[in-house]
């Protein structure tokens, strides 16, 4: 998504959003947003903007930089069915791309899945294999793992020699 | 998630002390589609809840595909959903023809059209036959799927080199041409599928054993279906009628006229038949692509790519309507040769999501009947 | 552009949904015996023409396989000289997604490196069929096979050396034309390159 949409959809998260909630609208159009900002800024894109479909929920491990960042898709669901009905969506599709970047140390994120319950497993998972927390899961812990497995395997810095358990 | 549950299940029968049970569907279950484990609580034959536990079939693709280059992954991609494997391939070099801007030319898009259908024709007649399998009609409707599923899986082998690990598609467009045999027989298949499933029909939907196990089981409301992310067949089956052919309109599908299949209330019943109608409407997307594919030059399949691909640095989301649901792959590029973020958006693992809802107040048996219903492969799920 | 699928879900009286799927199955006991069993249209589908009920009798008899088959990387020598195709490029082995490809480059008297692959093993065990180390050699040599029964009694015997992988060409010829084709015309005018580049006998196959 990207243009007249886009640059619309910022000024109206701008006004709706406390003041440096939303930190920066790279070139691609994501928008990366303080984390502490996110559940409000995703209770404004599903009730009032009607992105009402989190399609993906990614964790990216930059060591370089010391962060982590956590990667929201969303989509327009009933706008798009719209179109597939034959009728004019009225509306940006998305995709809306929000970002949020944790310190690497200490990585907590609050949990979309008040908002979005799609993310239940999918944020179980970035726990299990990033080791991202995230604040106000119902259910959080290890999907994939074992629950006594000790590290968190798709991190840059984890050396896979050390074989764990039988 | 809600208390006020259409069922209301009984903690306690009169006059018998009974307690819930605990029962292990353990990971090796023939009808579980893969290994998938569900620890249930049971109040007699009904259920209280459902705790669903994966990762038996965990091989961390994603961190595999960190230590090869972008074109040593597609062999890896066609083992996430082992059944539809060409569909698996076409997000990722979606996605990297995104983040590169590689163009791709008119007949490569044919074919992965025509491939993707047909993969599309494969996952339903056997989504069909092992629905029927877990309800107990052993393997009659599976011979007659597998019978339909040979011609395709011929097509398959001609043009790729290999029934299910296809390793076909390309940066760029497609790995080989068609060869000669391909026509004539593609031809044969799309003249003869609507026949077979005009057949399947009439031996299966009217089925009574097969309507007093599916109808009203396992019912999914539309607001929870779009809540909890769900795409593909179930969601169409709930009456939200989203199919990402027709929103984003990639590859062909903008020119190509094709109808959706939905459903009314949202039971198994109706994902069956959202299913065998999708079926219908690949081969009219055959006929169509057929057409424009004779128009094209042969030979120009695939556009000019370096051998090893290294896009620019940033990242990329791209997402198709496979069999299953929305697939999509999300890849972050540093500039070098290796991804530095491989993440596969498995449909059969957003949509496995909301079993528990589904099945809380339904019995033991209808458990299987609504996983089958959801058409998962473990090896999406789990990666 | 939306159908709403039809439900058929009342139960129809004396069981005939039942009945109508049982006449299907039975139709099909009959018409299975004058049925014509066709496998690829313009292929030879069994020795001698199938109709009606049969059996296909493995290891006798086997359907054709498709010239693009993949089954296990073997290596091509030339048929009148008897010389290999394969300079130790380093290409297949660097394609290869699983690393199975094991190339040591020859040297001759001097030291200096030569096209010629003094080592060359491949792990038929690990191998995974994809066709990327025959996509990527320039030089026509690694081929996919059409080898269907690929078990052995022990995984030593998976470890394929040289001697073991090298067949000629003809043979690849006879089993997938079409495949050939398209590379025989590169690989032989490069052949005479790399013969000249060999010090005299190296990379000739006994017969």
């Amino acid at each position: 998504m990207a243009g007249a949409e886009l640059e619309g959809l910022r000024a109206r998260m701008e006004k709706a959003l406390p003041q440096g909630a939303l930190q920066e609208v790279q070139a691609d159009g994501a928008m990366q947003i303080r984390p502490n900002a996110l559940l409000r800024a995703g209770q404004f894109l599903r009730d009032q903007e009607g992105f009402d479909y989190l399609s993906n929920v990614t964790g990216v491990d930059w060591i370089e930089q010391g962060q982590f960042e956590v990667v929201y898709h969303l989509y327009a669901m009933r706008r798009g069915e719209r179109i597939v009905l034959g009728k004019d969506p009225d509306g940006p599709l998305g995709p809306v791309v929000l970002k949020v970047r944790v310190p690497r140390g200490d990585p907590a994120v609050p949990s979309v899945v008040p908002i979005w319950p799609s993310a239940l497993w999918q944020e179980r998972e970035v726990y299990d294999l990033m080791g991202i927390r995230f604040d106000g899961h119902p259910d959080l812990k290890r999907i994939y793992l074992w629950d006594e497995f000790e590290d968190h395997p798709l991190r840059k810095d984890y050396s896979p020699e050390e074989v764990q358990g039988e | 998630m809600s208390e006020e549950a259409a069922v209301h299940v009984p903690m306690e029968i009169e006059d018998l002390g009974t307690e819930p049970i605990t029962l292990n569907v353990g990971p090796q279950h023939p009808s579980t589609h893969g290994v998938f484990r569900m620890k249930l609580q049971l109040q007699g034959e009904t259920i209280v809840s459902l705790e669903p536990i994966l990762g038996y079939l965990h091989r961390c693709q994603e961190k595999l595909a960190e230590g090869r280059n972008y074109l040593q992954s597609i062999p890896y991609t066609d083992r996430l959903d082992y059944v539809c494997s060409m569909t698996n391939n076409h997000p990722y070099v979606m996605a990297v023809e995104k983040l590169a801007g590689i163009e791709v030319p008119r007949r490569a898009e044919c074919i992965r059209v025509v491939m993707d259908e047909l993969t599309r024709l494969l996952n339903h007649a056997l989504f069909v036959g092992f629905l029927l399998n877990d309800m107990g009609a052993w393997l009659t409707p599976v011979q007659y799927a597998l019978r339909e599923r040979e011609k395709i899986l011929d097509l398959f082998e001609m043009a790729s080199g290999s029934r299910m690990m296809c390793n076909y598609m390309r940066f760029g467009g497609v790995a080989h041409d068609l060869p000669e045999e391909f026509m004539p027989l593609l031809t044969k298949v799309v003249e003869e599928f609507p026949a077979f499933v005009d057949e399947y029909e009439r031996m299966l939907t009217t089925n009574e054993v097969l309507l007093a196990r599916c109808k009203n089981v396992g019912i999914l409301p539309p607001d929870r279906a779009v809540a909890y992310g769900v795409t593909g067949p179930v969601l169409r089956a709930s009456t939200v009628a989203y199919d990402v052919r027709k929103v984003e309109r990639y590859s062909l599908y903008g020119e190509l006229d094709f109808y959706v299949p939905v459903g009314t209330i949202g039971d198994v019943y109706d994902r069956y038949l959202v299913r065998v109608y999708e079926m219908r409407q690949s081969v009219r997307i055959l006929e169509q692509v057929m057409k424009l594919l004779a128009e094209t030059q042969p030979g120009d399949i695939q556009s000019k790519v370096p051998k090893t691909v290294k896009p620019p640095a940033g990242d990329a989301y791209a997402r198709i309507e496979s069999p299953k649901g929305e697939l999509g792959f999300y890849l972050v590029s540093d500039g070098s040769e290796k991804p530095y973020r491989w993440r596969v958006r498995a449909p059969s693992f957003v949509n496995l999501t909301p079993l528990e809802e589904m099945c809380r107040g339904h019995k033991v048996a209808d458990v299987i009947v609504i996983f089958g219903s959801i058409d998962v492969t473990m090896a999406e799920v789990d990666r | 552009m939306t159908i709403v699928v039809p439900r058929h879900d009342e139960f129809q009286p004396f069981g005939w949904g039942l009945v109508k799927g049982l006449l299907v199955t039975a139709s099909h006991l009959v018409r299975s015996y004058f049925r014509r069993n066709l496998r690829i249209p313009g292929k030879e589908p069994f020795p001698g023409g199938r109709f009606g009920l049969f059996t296909v009798k493995y290891p006798e008899e086997r359907a054709p396989l498709p010239d693009r088959y993949r089954g296990l990387p073997i290596l091509l020598y030339e048929d009148s000289t008897q010389s290999e195709l394969c300079t130790a490029c380093m290409s297949c082995a660097r394609a290869c997604p699983v690393g199975i490809i094991h190339i040591e480059q020859g040297v001759d008297e001097v030291g200096k490196k030569i096209p010629y692959a003094q080592g060359f093993a491949i792990e038929y065990g690990t191998c995974l069929n994809c066709g990327l180390c025959a996509d990527a050699c320039p030089f026509g040599s690694i081929v996919m096979d059409h080898v269907l029964e690929t078990a052995r009694a022990s995984r030593d015997e998976l470890w394929m050396t040289k001697e073991r992988l090298l067949h000629p060409v003809s043979y690849y010829r006879e089993i997938a034309p079409t495949v050939w084709a398209e590379i025989r015309e590169e690989a032989m005018k490069r052949l005479d390159g790399t013969v000249k580049r060999r010090p005299a006998g190296v990379g000739v196959v006994p017969k």
